[in-house]
C-alpha cells in the first residue's frame, strides 16, 4: 500500500509541477470533494461489514481506553510539538490525531486547509508508520507493549502487526488488532473533529 | 464541502453495509476503498505539484513534518503505556 500510495502522491505531483493540466485546478476542489464523499461511504460500508465496531468489545478492562488514548495522545503531542515548531495549531493536532492512517489524514487537510497542509499530514502520518516497522523493538522498551500499540495507531492492525507481536509476544496480537480497527473507524471522524476544535478554540 | 456530509455519507455507508444494499457494489467495498484513496491521492498530488509555494518551502515542511510526528509519538506512546499499560509488569522501562 504504502509505495502504491506514494507513487500515486508523486506521479499526481509530477503531473500538477509540469502545469500539463492547467484545468484541472480549477475542478480539483470538486472532484476531492466528491471523492470524499465516496471514500466515506465505502468506509461506512466495509465497517458495517467487517463488523469493526464490534472490535470494541473484545478490549477488556483499562484495555478499552487504548484506543481513545492513543488518538488523544497523538492529538495533544502533535499540538504540542506544532507549538514549538511554529506550525498551524489545527494542522499539527488533526495531524497528531491520523495516527498512522495518512491516506485518509492527507485528503481530509487538502479539504479543510491547502494543498501545503496536507503534505504535512502525509509525511507525519507516513513518518510514524514508518518508525513503527523500523524501530518496534526500541519502541517496546522505551513505551512499553501498550504505548507501541498506542503508537502504531491505525496501522497496528495491518501494516504494524507482524512487527509489533515480533516485539511485545503474540499475545499482544489480539488486543493489537482491535485497537488499530477502533482507530481506524475513528481517524475519519476525528481528523476534522479536532482541526475545527483547535481552530476555533485557538485561531488558525 | 461541510463536514456534516462525510459524517452521513459515512452513515449511509454503514446503514448499506448493514442491509447489504446494493449488495455487488458494498460487497466489493475494500476494493473500491483501496481505488478510490489512490485517485484521491494523485488528485492531491496535482494540487500539491501546482502549489510552487509547499515544493519552494520543503526544509519548513519537513521540519515541522518531523517535530508534528515526534510529538504525536510520544503524547500516543506515553498516554497509552499510562491509561492501559500501567501495572503491566513485563512492558518496558
Amino acid at each position: 500500500m504504502e509505495l502504491r500510495a506514494l507513487a500515486f502522491l508523486a506521479s499526481g505531483i509530477l503531473v500538477g509541477y509540469s502545469g500539463l493540466v492547467e484545468w484541472a485546478f480549477a475542478v480539483s476542489d470538486k472532484i476531492v470533494s466528491w471523492l470524499l464523499l465516496f471514500l466515506f461511504f465505502f468506509i461506512g460500508a466495509d465497517m458495517a461489514l467487517k463488523g469493526s465496531l464490534g472490535e470494541l468489545l473484545r478490549l477488556k478492562g483499562r484495555e478499552i481506553f487504548l484506543p481513545f488514548a492513543s488518538l488523544l495522545g497523538g492529538a495533544a503531542g502533535g499540538f504540542l510539538a506544532g507549538w514549538m515548531a511554529g506550525a498551524s495549531l489545527p494542522l499539527a493536532a488533526a495531524s497528531g490525531i491520523g495516527s498512522g492512517y495518512y491516506s485518509i489524514t492527507t485528503v481530509l487537510l487538502k479539504e479543510m486547509a491547502d494543498p501545503t497542509s496536507a503534505t504535512i499530514g502525509f509525511l507525519v502520518n507516513l513518518m510514524r508508520e514508518c518508525l513503527v516497522i523500523a524501530a518496534a523493538p526500541f519502541l517496546v522498551r522505551l513505551f512499553g507493549k501498550h504505548g507501541t500499540v498506542g503508537i502504531a495507531g491505525a496501522t497496528a492492525m495491518d501494516v504494524a502487526l507482524p512487527f509489533i507481536t515480533k516485539s511485545a509476544g503474540g499475545e499482544i496480537a489480539l488486543l493489537s488488532f482491535a485497537s488499530g480497527v477502533v482507530v481506524s473507524v475513528l481517524v475519519p471522524v476525528m481528523v476534522p473533529l479536532s482541526y475545527h476544535i483547535v481552530e476555533r478554540v485557538f485561531g488558525a | 464541502m461541510s463536514v456534516f456530509f462525510f459524517l452521513l455519507a459515512l452513515l449511509l455507508g454503514v446503514y448499506a453495509g448493514k442491509t447489504r444494499a446494493p449488495r455487488a457494489l458494498v460487497n466489493n467495498s475494500g476494493k473500491v476503498l483501496t481505488t478510490l484513496i489512490y485517485a484521491l491521492l494523485f488528485v492531491v498530488g496535482i494540487e500539491v505539484g501546482g502549489h510552487r509555494e509547499a515544493l519552494a518551502n520543503l526544509k519548513e515542511i519537513g521540519l515541522q513534518s518531523t517535530a508534528i510526528c515526534a510529538g504525536s509519538v510520544l503524547g500516543s506512546g506515553l498516554l497509552s503505556r499510562l491509561v492501559a499499560g500501567r501495572g503491566d509488569k513485563e512492558d518496558g522501562a
